[in-house]
């Protein structure tokens, strides 16, 4: 490394700010923005082939997020980095891989959620939120990067859930260091360095986020600005100095580091007319939150450096310009969020953290609209009004801040301009079909175009082609894709990241699918358990027999519920019907016979040799002649399991000898023969040995040759229950439909 | 990488409650010192090791999974929590193989040889990883100015100290007097030690084969 320079002490010794000076040796050209770098020979990194960045969502998801709207959230993301004007970077997700978590691997880029610490990057209480390793070539060709979210030690949401971290948000920062992006020293960039629960403000893109996009991979020549800055007085060129460009509504338009020799270029801009300034990079953002290759100088005042023209294609040369001393007053905090949000058409209560901020000094806007009003100054920090007009354009601004001696410091870009947040106070319909076609108007206010509406795992995006349109400031329309099912909050979000919500008000419902109901007979006095297998069981479905509404009902899962009958007319086959909230149904059938149904209490013994040979009684209720008694069988299908054979003692008891069996603990059922009636005493029985060992080594050490098939193997899964429904109910008056129906 | 600013949350804890009602979003105190403090604090209490030492050396290299690494090879000065011997070596995430390929991981703090530091590093990975506490707050870097006086700063490894004065307590994030520092983390060390037996870190061989060293 280079020599060690000294600077003599400011004469503005007593309220002298951070002194430092770097460590020479890195002659690296510092450009616009800040780049990842390679650290020893300052190669700024970038990907050989941006027009394609592969990116897979790895998709065991977060633990937090029930819905895959995470998914949603970082598809936001990555549409705001693909969406910055100027840019060729594209990345473009790829549905194959999902399952893959490692991540270490070059060739696929992950997103993934990392809930145990399996990257090895999250160990004890660790306070990082999320992490983007970036494998590179010594040449600076990015060849890998992955964004790592932090789920062990933090909660993610996509609703705003207090204490959680908002993953678009995070995910718009991680994809700009994948991309190639340090962080910035603009506080209301997307590539801020800290983070807040609840932040959203960084799921939009500044203009200097956008900026170093154009810088790392243009789609043409953009205007640009040069200078140089060097230290008044001594000459000394002043490395890692953070200047940026105001655009004519004072807004940041674009930021860079000097480089070694204090020359800098602005690059990526529109054309038009830009004020300049310079400012040390200390607070709130530091050298300590960029990557190396840079030496960054803070021992200097912040400084308007001159307003110059600059033309596409061109660079506009603003020559060299001094600085002085550091001065005693600062502007800005690691404790602060940045960016602070300034809503037009309102009045914004503000606190700014700094040092030196005492009565006597004057807080600006670099929007010469917004109105500072009603300060209080407290040394460590000063609280005040922000004034916003309603028509004040979007972006953010700068504050200001001079002391009674004329010193000044600038908070670059800590205030984003956005506007209020949409309200959706209607969506019509509010139910629609999975497969989608459903069109769908939203109600509210403060829509704008740009804006996007997420409804379960789907994003219309104004304008695009099966996206949303906004057909004026409170009203949306769109027509939905297929979608998952479930009562979707709708979404709103405008471009700047703010959102409105109206929760569970679009109902994505699919036709349920039935599969299996067992039994499908039960006593006319209700309180029979019929438990249903199937799909799509939502919250709000209805089952039915012939048309008489059975309210004991619960979904267990998507897949899985149970009914407990009310009384019924003995008689049947009835329609059985599960219909889910939109109208779409499944049907079965079920019977009512006069006679109570059997129940098992207890088993005794209930445990025995997997041999069989076991003389077991089987006590309860209802049991009859026509009892028999079943081992092994899925409590929740009736499918499987062997009959025993079966000797009818009384009401309360039969005897039953085990068949045999393989080890473990299974469910015993008796059932009515006659009738269909069932009673099923799940993990009723356990066989118990040991079950024979394969040899080892061998592919075919052991045939096992089966007994002879019972009749139920014969008919083969639970047709066997079909079989004794025929058997046992003569009487039906209609006929049965196994065969599930749907409609919708 | 995003990381939270603990002393934002710890100050958000003992002093948030003052304020927010008319300023939502102040969340700290007007005592950057108190600040400073429980920043100080809260990156202690969260380490498994706190050791102070020259950097000696440093070696690339590359595990099963295509993780690189880089171990820190610490002299260690003196410890203060967790037990360690003459030499302290630290696995961080990131480096350079001799095969030209690399890792960087912005946010993390980065040593160079021949700096002194203080470093507040977690708990080990099952990889061998200890990451710095709050990363770029996880690691001070101590300097000597024209004066004589030393003073850690928290700062990128390309910057040295030449003048500190007045205003410190109110940068208070970024720059320690020296001094101060090593009594503070001694002081923390004895409350802690009230509470907790500090762990006997034993050291590790550094990575070693085709690997090369970063500078
Ligand atoms: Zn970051």
């Amino acid at each position: 490394m280079g020599m060690n320079k000294t600077h003599r002490p400011g004469r503005r010794g007593m309220g002298a700010a951070l002194k430092f000076v770097a460590f020479m040796g890195i002659a690296a050209s510092v450009m616009a923005h800040v780049r990842l770098r390679y650290s020893s020979t300052g190669a700024p990194l970038a990907w050989e082939n941006p027009e394609n960045i592969s990116l897979v969502i790895q998709s065991d998801g977060s633990d937090d997020i029930g819905d895959g709207s995470h998914e949603t959230a970082i598809r936001n993301a990555i549409d705001a980095w693909n969406s910055a004007s100027g840019s060729r970077a594209r990345i473009v997700e790829s549905m194959a891989n999902r399952s893959r978590r490692d991540w270490q691997t070059n060739n696929v880029h992950l997103v993934v959620f990392d809930e145990n610490n399996s990257s090895g990057y999250f160990s004890g209480g660790s306070s990082i939120v999320a992490i983007t390793p970036v494998t590179f070539f010594t040449d600076g060709r990015i060849i890998d990067a992955d964004v790592i979210f932090n789920g062990k030690n933090f909660g993610f949401s996509t609703s705003g859930e207090i204490g959680k971290f908002d993953i678009q948000d995070v995910a718009a920062h991680e994809l700009g260091h994948l991309l190639g992006l340090d962080h910035s020293g603009v506080c209301g960039a997307t590539m801020y360095p800290y983070v807040d629960p609840i932040v959203i403000l960084h799921r939009s893109l500044a203009l200097d986020d956008q900026r170093g996009m154009r810088h790392l991979y243009p789609t043409g020549s953009f205007a640009r600005i040069s200078g140089k800055i060097t230290r008044a007085g001594s000459g000394e060129v002043v490395p890692g100095a953070h200047v940026a460009a105001r655009d004519g509504d004072g807004h940041i338009a674009a930021a860079i580091l000097s480089d070694a020799n204090g020359d800098f270029v602005l690059q990526g801009l529109d054309s038009g007319s830009y004020e300049v300034i310079v400012d040390p990079l200390d607070q709130p953002v530091s050298s300590s939150n960029l990557g190396g290759g840079q030496a960054i100088y803070t021992n200097f005042e912040s400084k308007v450096l001159g307003t110059i023209a600059a033309t596409q294609g061109q660079v506009a040369g603003m020559g060299t310009h001094t600085v002085g001393d550091d001065v005693s007053i600062q502007l800005g905090r690691v404790a602060d969020d940045y960016p602070i949000r300034g809503v037009r058409g309102t009045v914004n209560n503000m606190i700014v953290r700094g040092s030196g901020l005492v009565a006597g000094s004057t807080l600006e806007c670099s929007d010469p609209g917004i109105a500072i009003q009603n300060l209080s100054w407290n040394a460590t920090f000063v609280t005040f009004e922000a004034v916003i007009p309603a028509g004040t354009p979007l972006g953010h601004a700068d504050l200001i801040v001079t002391n009674p001696s004329g010193d000044t410091d600038f908070l670059v870009g800590g205030i984003q301009i956005t506007p209020p947040d949409p309200q959706v106070t209607g969506v019509s319909p509010a139910l629609g079909d999975a497969e989608g076609g459903t069109a769908v108007t939203i109600t509210g206010s403060n829509f704008r175009s740009g804006l996007r509406v997420v409804v379960g795992n789907r994003i219309y995006r104004d304008g695009d082609t099966g996206g949303c349109v906004v057909q004026d400031s409170s009203t949306i329309t769109l027509t939905t894709d297929d979608t998952i099912a479930g009562n979707h909050d709708v979404v709103v979000i405008d471009p700047t990241g703010v959102e409105g919500r109206r929760t569970n008000s679009f109902n994505v419902v699919v036709t349920p699918e039935l599969e299996t109901v067992f039994p499908m007979v039960g006593t006319l006095a209700g309180g029979t358990t019929i438990n249903l297998t199937g799909n799509h069981f939502v919250e709000g479905t209805v089952v039915t027999i012939d048309g008489a509404i059975q309210a004991n009902l619960v979904i267990d899962s998507p897949t899985r519920m149970r009914v407990i009958t009310e009384s019924g007319i003995p008689g049947g086959p009835y329609v059985l019907r599960v219909e889910s909230p939109s109208g779409g149904f499944a049907e079965s059938a079920f019977t009512f016979v006069d006679a109570p149904d059997p129940r098992i209490t207890m088993v005794t013994p209930d445990a025995s040799d997997m041999s069989g040979g076991q003389t077991v009684a089987v006590l309860g209720s209802g049991f009859g002649d026509n009892t028999r008694v079943f081992f092994g069988v899925d409590p929740r299908t009736g499918v499987g399991g062997s009959m025993a054979s079966t000797e009818f003692i009384d009401g309360g008891q039969v005897r039953t000898v085990t068949p045999a069996s393989s080890v473990g603990t299974t469910a015993v059922m008796a059932m009515d023969m006659e009738t269909g009636q069932v009673s099923t005493l799940e993990a009723g029985f356990t066989y118990t040995g040991q079950e024979p060992v394969d040899g080892g080594g061998g592919s075919c050490a052991a045939v096992i040759v089966p007994g002879p098939p019972s009749w139920k193997r014969i008919i083969g899964g639970g047709g066997w229950i079909l079989l004794a429904l025929i058997l046992g109910v003569w009487h039906s008056r209609m006929v049965l439909r196994p065969a599930v129906r749907a409609g919708f | 990488m995003r990381t939270l600013p603990l002393f934002a949350i710890a100050l958000g804890l003992t002093v948030g409650f003052v304020l927010p009602a008319f300023f939502p979003s102040l969340r700290g105190s007007s005592q950057a010192g108190t600040a400073l403090r429980l920043s100080l604090e809260d990156t202690f209490e969260r380490s498994d090791v706190v050791v102070e030492g020259r950097v000696h050396s440093a070696t690339s290299g590359e595990d099963a999974e295509g993780l690189i690494y880089t171990d820190w090879v610490l002299r260690a000065d003196r410890s203060y929590w967790g037990e360690v011997g003459e030499t302290f070596t630290v696995r961080l995430p990131g480096g350079v193989l001799s095969t030209g390929k690399g890792m960087v991981v912005p946010g993390m703090p980065r040593l160079t040889v021949g700096e002194d530091v203080v470093l507040f590093l977690g708990e080990e990975s099952p990889m061998g990883m200890r990451l710095p506490t709050g990363l770029s707050q996880g690691k001070f870097r101590i300097v000597t100015s024209t004066s004589g006086d030393r003073t850690a700063i928290q700062t990128g490894e390309h910057v040295s100290l030449i003048t500190a004065r007045n205003t410190r307590t109110a940068d208070g994030l970024d720059m320690l007097d020296y001094a101060d520092l090593v009594a503070r983390l001694e002081a923390m060390r004895q409350d802690r030690l009230t509470r907790e037996v500090p762990p006997i870190l034993v050291d590790r061989e550094p990575a070693g084969g085709a690997a090369t060293g970063v500078k």
